[in-house]
């Protein structure tokens, strides 16, 4: 008998947006819900089953058939109340006659393909960008309500809604399969690229604790990035650089992270922490992603991390490529953020001065969706400029705007430093 | 020695939200690790029940499901032996049933056969 412990990492999760994967191909989308439950029921069962009798020696094959007979045992029932005596029913069904077929998935391929089907069918265009994200984590990453909701920082209540608006979105579709011909594969290749993004920021951010499921969504984000760009119809140099800027970004989680579970600034990390291994791979990836013409939101911010992290010290950063890459950046996708970065960029390439001028320029609505960000970048431009009193009075008011307990250590240390 | 079996009394209302897929996998682990705990002790693992039932009252009625006004619903069993109740009040205070809101009745066999 095989202990628990024998399952790989994220077993239970991976093995959740699989099966729903499968049997959503074979149940159709108006059963999405009908799979998730089934799922569900079969996980539980392997948790009073496998302690006692020793986990399967084919534990996804295990999880599968337990689930698709729950699947038909439901149908049945409900198909012996809605239409018991009807004429034709000889006629098979469609649903049925998918879960009938006994084969079980043999091939690695044909179970990525499932996912990214369903990965695709989450950035459906009628549902809203928010609600692509929750379900995509919820159903193709097998991520609980809770954990979704602790990732993106948002309620329960808030994951929840999203979800049963997507879901009813999709019962209202009128294709009841998930299929896509090339040019919806083409259609909504950026919107799966887009959300794949936002699934990292998410656990990115460092506006709360170090929970580890912010990294779990990161991770996660790049499974999901690197079945796209190794799927042959969807693989496109965008999803390659996409693949290598998050590997960039994670390549440095462990530098950034304080032993306190702060935050440390670049300029401060330590840079021999960063990932070797996870810089190689990033660099793989972006070798394929430079291999056509295209030049993504995702080349360039790639590029820009990629110059961070091949500078050995801080101060041998090539601002001025970092500065020319953020301008090309904020010509096709001009969000608050970039610009905020683009400022940073430019006091370092240019003058502490002309960044200065440019983060006053960030307009007011855009400056108040940046804050505090917008006020500690400020306070460190004074300081730079040797006007500490200023300074201050900048990191004050960040102080006042901080969000979370990890922010307002930050943002309080900084304080202590300038008053020592 | 004295056996006693201890029976899963889980809520009968469903957690809200249900627990993720990881969640799952961590109580399996826990489960493995309370069996590895109590080698000596657990001596049938026994198994879950489903939540649907029948109920048969004396007068030959039979009604679906067990009590629906009940605050808990039996879902499962194991046997364990032990010297005395407290030893076996031990064994199922680490069972991984009280993580997830369920309370534990153990009761001790009567040995009648």
């Amino acid at each position: 008998m095989s202990p628990a412990s024998s399952l790989v990492e994220h077993f239970f999760r991976h093995e959740y947006g699989r099966l729903v994967a499968l049997l959503t191909r074979d149940m159709g989308v108006r059963h999405l819900q009908l799979a998730e439950d089934v799922v569900q029921s079969a996980l539980s069962r392997a948790l009073v089953a496998w302690p006692r009798s020793g986990t399967p020696t084919d534990p996804s094959a295990w999880l599968y058939r337990t689930a698709k007979n729950l699947a038909i045992d439901t149908l049945r029932r409900e198909r012996r109340r809605q239409l018991l005596p009807q004429d034709g029913s000889g006629l098979p069904d469609p649903v049925m006659t998918g879960l009938g077929d006994e084969d079980l998935p043999r091939f690695e391929t044909e179970i990525g393909d499932e996912s990214l089907r369903l990965l695709f069918l989450c950035c459906h265009p009628a549902l809203a960008v928010d609600s692509q994200v929750a379900l995509a984590l919820k159903i193709v990453s097998g991520f609980g309500v809770q954990e979704i909701a602790q990732g993106l920082l948002v309620t329960t209540s808030n994951i929840e809604k999203r979800l049963s608006r997507a879901k009813e979105k999709l019962r209202q579709q009128p294709s009841a399969w998930i299929e896509l011909n090339p040019a919806e594969v083409l259609e909504r290749r950026d919107a799966v690229l887009s959300t794949i993004y936002l699934i990292f920021n998410g656990g990115y951010a460092t506006t709360q604790g170090e929970l580890p499921i912010r990294r779990d969504l990161c991770g996660e984000a790049i499974r999901l990035a690197k079945m796209v760009a190794q799927h042959p119809v969807c693989r496109v140099p965008a999803a390659e650089a996409l693949v290598a800027l998050l590997l960039l970004h994670t390549a440095r989680f462990d530098g950034r992270e304080a032993a306190d579970g702060g935050v440390v600034l670049l300029a401060h990390q330590d840079r021999q922490r960063w990932d070797g291994d996870l810089l190689r791979e990033a660099m793989d990836y972006a070798g394929r992603a430079a291999r056509g013409t295209e030049l993504s939101r995702y080349h360039l911010e790639a590029a820009i991390a990629w110059e961070h992290c091949r500078a050995s010290t801080f101060e041998t950063t090539d601002w001025r490529r970092i500065s020319s890459y953020y301008r090309l950046l904020s010509h096709q996708h001009a969000s608050p953020m970039i610009q905020l970065n683009a400022a940073v960029a430019i006091s370092y390439a240019e003058s502490v001065e002309a960044g200065r001028e440019r983060l006053l320029q960030i307009s007011d609505p855009e400056r108040q969706r940046l804050r505090p960000w917008w006020d500690c970048c400020l306070a460190q431009i004074h300081e730079r400029l040797g006007q500490p009193t200023l300074a201050q009075s900048h990191w004050r008011d960040a102080l006042a705007l901080a969000g979370s307990p990890v922010q307002r250590q930050f943002i309080q240390s900084q304080l202590d430093r300038l008053s020592s | 020695m004295p056996k006693y079996m201890l029976i899963y009394r889980d809520p009968a209302e469903p957690q809200s939200p249900p627990p993720s897929p990881e969640e799952m996998q961590g109580f399996l682990q826990l489960w493995d690790g309370w069996f590895k705990q109590f080698p000596d002790q657990i001596v049938e693992m026994g198994d879950g029940l489903l939540p649907t039932g029948r109920v048969l009252q004396p007068s030959g009625v039979v009604a679906d499901g067990p009590y629906v006004e009940a605050k808990e619903m039996i879902g499962g069993f194991s046997v364990v032996q032990a010297q005395s109740y407290e030893e076996a009040v031990e064994v199922a205070r680490h069972c991984p049933i009280t993580k997830i809101g369920g309370a534990i009745e153990i009761r001790e066999f009567a040995v009648y056969v």
